[in-house]
């Protein structure tokens, strides 16, 4: 199947100290690729290395190669002798769609919340911002639960509403790839599992990089499974995923030095 | 305080601050009414001018005060317009694109200003006159220009060091998810976080606002004069009402005329309530538009 992320020798300091070392990772152009492993293993940095938004945080030291299929094949998205110019950081987080752990509405109406980028990112009419805003959030199953109040305030709904909002506004914007921070962390089991069902019918259409903490969501719902120790990747599964006890046991027997630390 | 107070103690003691403050303004309010409301009449606005006439700068008014009024109220939109525009730049650069060093040194530099006594301002603004007169501009005077300049500079601490700490205290989750969905720094400021600051902006504008109206020392010195009637132009004298009730408190000949200086002290308190009332809802309109709310849900 055609590769959609390309990842080779990815290394990520802040610093000084470096969160992850040494990560060749690749996922295909379709289905969910999960990354498990324990806090601070470097999953969300090596999420945050695919869209550029550790540069955001602080002085960071990114080495290594990505290369991430936009819309035309394979393109490196950091800058390197081979390949001095690559697309602007605005265009690049704007195709790597990301979510984050918590939701995070923007502080605005909910049809604001998805218009408000398209207006501003991608210059869109009127029209086309409004079918749009509906497209996108039947896409998360979210049109016929908040259609009627798109003027109030995004703050007001569920968390899982507002995670589910989240998702459609980096569906509205078009992406060519999903990241997804622990999505389901801080909802319950219903709400989880809502977000779930969006996200297996997503799958269908875009390379999805979901990170999880839970190893039951983890195994039912990837295609690949990526385990991460201590900044690096200690094993992948693309065939046969593994069962959550065995990822659990995988997870728990990690080195000892890692425990004293 | 934890081991000086009981907890009830500590409550009603909480619940008493409010109150005294609320006494306070009561007690202002009561004695201002109390004093000036005897003169409180359209003939304290207008003397014996038809008040149409006076209001459409038809006919001079010359024994009320009116040219004050709209002295004072052109002066305070005049250092807004002055200030508003270099005091937000200036904020958004020192919360957003300034390193630690250039924020430390025009951080200080801003408190300096704010901590200048408005009578060194007036100063400034009167040397300033003196300076382009023996120099450049020999027709230089003392003007409702100079006046506002200078209290522009005098408020523009207020208006920058709230722009800054509105923006400072917006969280990082939302800088960051700003720039997740592709906006670019200029634009992740102006429609993300400059809404966000607007309460804490307009704050500092009606700070400004009411500093502009209320102060005497610089426009004594800078342009202010008992009686020229209705400004004439941005480089003419101009009446002001904090001026008029100084004057009228220092030079007053009898009860009547004392009355009167409380009434235009009434006055000038109406007129900045009005103006603060006017900065709210400017700033509710703003942040209505802004977020999008609106009572139905329809997609616009």
């Amino acid at each position: 199947m055609q590769q959609a992320i390309s990842v080779e020798h990815l290394s990520v300091s802040f610093d000084r100290s470096r969160i992850l070392q040494d990560i060749s990772f690749s996922a295909a152009s379709c289905g969910i690729n999960v990354l498990v492993g324990r806090s601070g293993s470097g999953k969300t940095t090596f999420l945050r290395a695919l869209n550029r938004l550790n540069e955001t945080i602080g002085p960071v030291r990114t080495s290594g190669r990505v290369r991430l299929d936009l819309g035309d094949g394979l393109e490196d998205i950091y800058p390197s002798e081979a390949s001095p110019s690559v697309r602007p950081m605005n265009e690049l987080r704007r195709l790597v769609g990301m979510v984050f752990q918590s939701p995070r509405v923007l502080p605005v109406s909910i049809a604001e919340n998805i218009a408000l980028p398209l207006r501003v990112v991608r210059h869109l009419s009127k029209d086309a911002i409004a079918s749009r805003t509906e497209t996108s959030l039947r896409q998360v199953g979210l049109w016929s639960e908040i259609s009627h109040r798109l003027g109030t305030a995004a703050e007001n709904l569920s968390g899982g509403q507002q995670q589910r909002l989240c998702l459609a506004r980096a569906l509205a914007l078009e992406p060519a790839i999903l990241l997804l921070d622990e999505p389901t962390a801080s909802l319950d089991v219903h709400a989880g599992r809502n977000i779930e069902e969006v996200l297996t019918e997503l799958a269908r259409k875009y390379p999805v990089i979901l990170v999880s903490h839970n190893c039951r969501q983890a195994t039912r719902l990837a295609q690949q499974l990526t385990v991460f120790e201590r900044g690096s990747l200690r094993a992948t599964f693309s065939r046969d995923i593994p069962d959550a006890e065995e990822v659990n046991a995988l997870l728990k027997e990690e080195t000892p030095e890692y425990d004293a630390g | 305080m934890h081991a000086m107070f009981p907890p009830t103690l500590r409550v009603w003691l909480l619940r008493l601050a409010p109150l005294l403050l609320l006494l306070i303004v009561l007690g202002l309010l009561f004695f201002l009414v109390q004093k000036g409301h005897s003169a409180l009449s359209l003939n304290l606005l207008f003397g014996d001018t038809p008040p149409l006439m006076a209001v459409l700068g038809q006919a001079a008014v010359w024994n009320g005060l009116w040219p004050a009024c709209a002295g004072t109220l052109y002066l305070v939109l005049l250092t807004l317009l002055l200030a508003l525009f270099p005091g937000l730049c200036c904020g958004i650069y020192l919360a957003e694109y300034a390193n630690r060093r250039s924020a430390l040194g025009i951080g200080l530099a801003m408190d300096i200003l704010a901590g200048t006594p408005s009578i060194v301002m007036g100063l400034f603004g009167f040397t300033l006159i003196v300076f382009l007169r023996r120099t450049f501009c020999p027709s230089a005077n003392t003007s409702l220009l100079l006046s506002a300049a200078c209290l522009a500079l005098l408020v523009l601490p207020n208006i920058v060091s709230n722009t800054r700490e509105a923006l400072a205290a917006i969280p990082r989750e939302l800088r960051i998810t700003a720039l997740a969905l592709g906006l670019g720094k200029n634009a992740m400021i102006r429609h993300i976080l400059l809404p966000q600051a607007v309460h804490g902006i307009a704050a500092g504008v009606v700070l400004a606002l009411a500093r502009a109206a209320e102060d005497t020392a610089v426009i004594m010195l800078t342009g202010a004069v008992a009686n020229s009637g209705l400004p004439a132009g941005l480089l003419d004298r101009f009446e002001a009402l904090p001026f008029s009730i100084y004057y009228t408190a220092a030079e007053y000949q009898n009860a009547d005329e004392l009355a009167s200086g409380f009434g235009a002290a009434l006055i000038l308190l109406a007129l900045s309530a009005l103006l603060v009332f006017l900065a709210h809802l400017l700033e509710r309109r703003f942040l209505q538009r802004s977020r999008g709310y609106h009572a139905t849900g329809h997609l616009c």
